[in-house]
């Protein structure tokens, strides 16, 4: 279910052209969580990431995922093309082969004070550790079912937001994200973070789906966002990672 | 203009508040605080002497513990809380940090609502290293909707007893109100935090976008632990700071 990817000395769940569901560290190296103190917009945070990971004495296909925050939700044309524009830097790294993508994203639109055209929030990469911890991070999912169709098509409880529809929502993400963690043979307690992106009530599913299954272990870093794409509702992603730092 | 005091051998300054805890620590010019999370809470006994392992090995004295956040089973009782503190003080008076009842440590002690702790333990805390150049860090300690340093909380709790969301919102303001008092101290505001915490089991949304957002909290999203405050009758508390190192280390 996972696939190597032994330039970058990590591992990945294969998603789609955009990105990957998830990472993990290879043996005897640890992923490494840098925040921007700012957001960066794409093309000077793609330089600045690059400057950072040769700076450890990385390569660049070391860069393993990224948080992106976007100005505003898009349909799904606008958002073929934002991820056509991201691709082609990872393609020039020697990361993106032009149909397997094994860096993960989150990707989200602020409803406070958003940004004026896409940038990053944060990323991840790849260093050498011996012994390390096991390390890993998932990619953002929201409350879309896998497979065909359109986004109407596939999201759960779509154009709802009573607390039942929102705790839908909600067990249909937390789901995706234990199926995730279970590929690279994890679970909950294993992670280090979680954070959920919505601008939704989801209180109703605080206790039995959240706190009770473990994915508030280290809290819950909520950020007042949206999903990227028009009516999904329910974001979330989560981590294992043992060192970050904020530049 | 608030007075800080500097910690001799420390590192840090803090911010004065009761003798259990400080109102907030921040780096001295030529430091920088790092937040070290454990991966699981550590009892009290052995997380000190975690602790105290890990500033030795980074080259630091003891006396650069600046401050840590805590778990504990359940909300004490006022006297419960009292007895609490005498214990967790005797180590830090030990520690040469702590003298005639002043306390230099910021602290969060809350209790988990679903899964506590058998006992009171560490979840995180925080040191202060030499690093030449560093940007500034401090860290807020926890405060609830009451007033420090009384002599009991309950007569002081905003809005005792109610958990609507009109008595969720004044509380919320107060402890706002705090954490930005606090942070003045050190010259920081929202817009420098790295990290904001906020302990409650209660329902906050309503207020979350208004108030908190309006004042610019979500910066780096907010992380909201389902746990209480640790002394019956609060409902709501924070934390936040701006660190730019922060590990996990397994237990």
């Amino acid at each position: 279910m996972t696939q190597d990817f032994p330039a970058g000395n990590y591992r990945y769940i294969p998603a789609v052209f955009q990105y990957s569901s998830g990472v993990a560290a290879d043996r005897d190296f640890e992923i490494e969580r840098v925040r921007f103190d700012t957001l960066v917009p794409l093309a000077e945070g793609f330089a600045r990431i690059a400057e950072l990971i040769q700076a450890a004495g990385r390569p660049l296909t070391a860069f393993c995922a990224c948080e992106l925050r976007s100005p505003a939700v898009v349909d799904e044309a606008g958002f073929l093309t934002f991820n056509q524009h991201y691709v082609k830097t990872l393609a020039e790294w020697g990361i993106f082969d032009g149909t397997r993508n094994p860096v993960a994203r989150a990707n989200v639109c602020l409803e406070i004070d958003p940004p004026a055209e896409p940038s990053f929030y944060a990323f991840s990469f790849t260093r050498p550790k011996q012994g390390a911890t096991p390390t890993f991070v998932i990619a953002g999912g929201a409350e879309a079912r896998d497979g065909a169709g359109t986004y109407p098509e596939r999201i759960v409880r779509y154009r709802e937001t009573g607390p039942d529809a929102i705790r839908a929502k909600a067990q249909a993400t937390i789901g995706s994200m234990e199926r995730r963690l279970a590929a690279f043979g994890h679970t909950w307690k294993d992670t280090t973070a979680a954070q959920i992106y919505s601008v939704c009530d989801f209180y109703p599913a605080v206790v039995d789906d959240l706190v009770k299954r473990g994915a508030a272990r280290s809290g819950l870093t909520w950020h007042f966002a949206r999903p990227p794409v028009v009516d999904l509702d329910f974001e979330m992603d989560c981590r294992r990672v043992v060192r970050e730092t904020i530049v | 203009m608030i007075e800080t005091i500097e910690v001799p051998n420390g590192g840090y300054r803090y911010m004065p508040g009761v003798f259990q805890y400080s109102c907030g620590v921040g780096a001295l010019p030529g430091f920088a605080l790092v937040r070290v999370r454990f991966s699981k809470v550590v009892p009290l006994k052995t997380g000190f002497a975690k602790i105290a392992e890990i500033i030795k090995a980074d080259g630091r004295p003891l006396t650069a513990f600046a401050a840590c956040e805590l778990r504990s089973p359940a909300p004490f009782t006022e006297q419960g809380f009292v007895d609490f503190n005498e214990i967790y003080i005797k180590t830090l008076e030990e520690w040469g940090i702590m003298k005639d009842r002043v306390n230099p440590i910021a602290r969060s002690n809350v209790c988990p609502k679903l899964d506590p702790p058998s006992e009171p333990g560490f979840y995180a805390f925080t040191y202060a290293i030499e690093a030449k150049d560093a940007p500034a860090s401090f860290v807020v300690a926890g405060s609830g909707e009451s007033v420090e340093g009384k002599a009991n909380y309950r007569d002081h709790i905003v809005r005792l007893g109610d958990t609507s969301p009109s008595a969720m919102l004044d509380k919320a303001k107060f402890v706002l109100a705090e954490m930005e008092r606090r942070m003045s101290a050190f010259g920081g505001d929202w817009s420098q935090t790295t990290g904001a915490q906020l302990y409650t089991v209660q329902d906050v949304y309503a207020l979350l976008e208004s108030e908190l957002g309006a004042r610019g909290v979500f910066r780096n999203g907010l992380t909201w632990h389902f746990n209480r405050p640790p002394v019956e009758n609060l409902e709501y508390e924070m934390d936040c700071r701006r660190v730019h190192i922060e590990r996990v280390v397994e237990v």
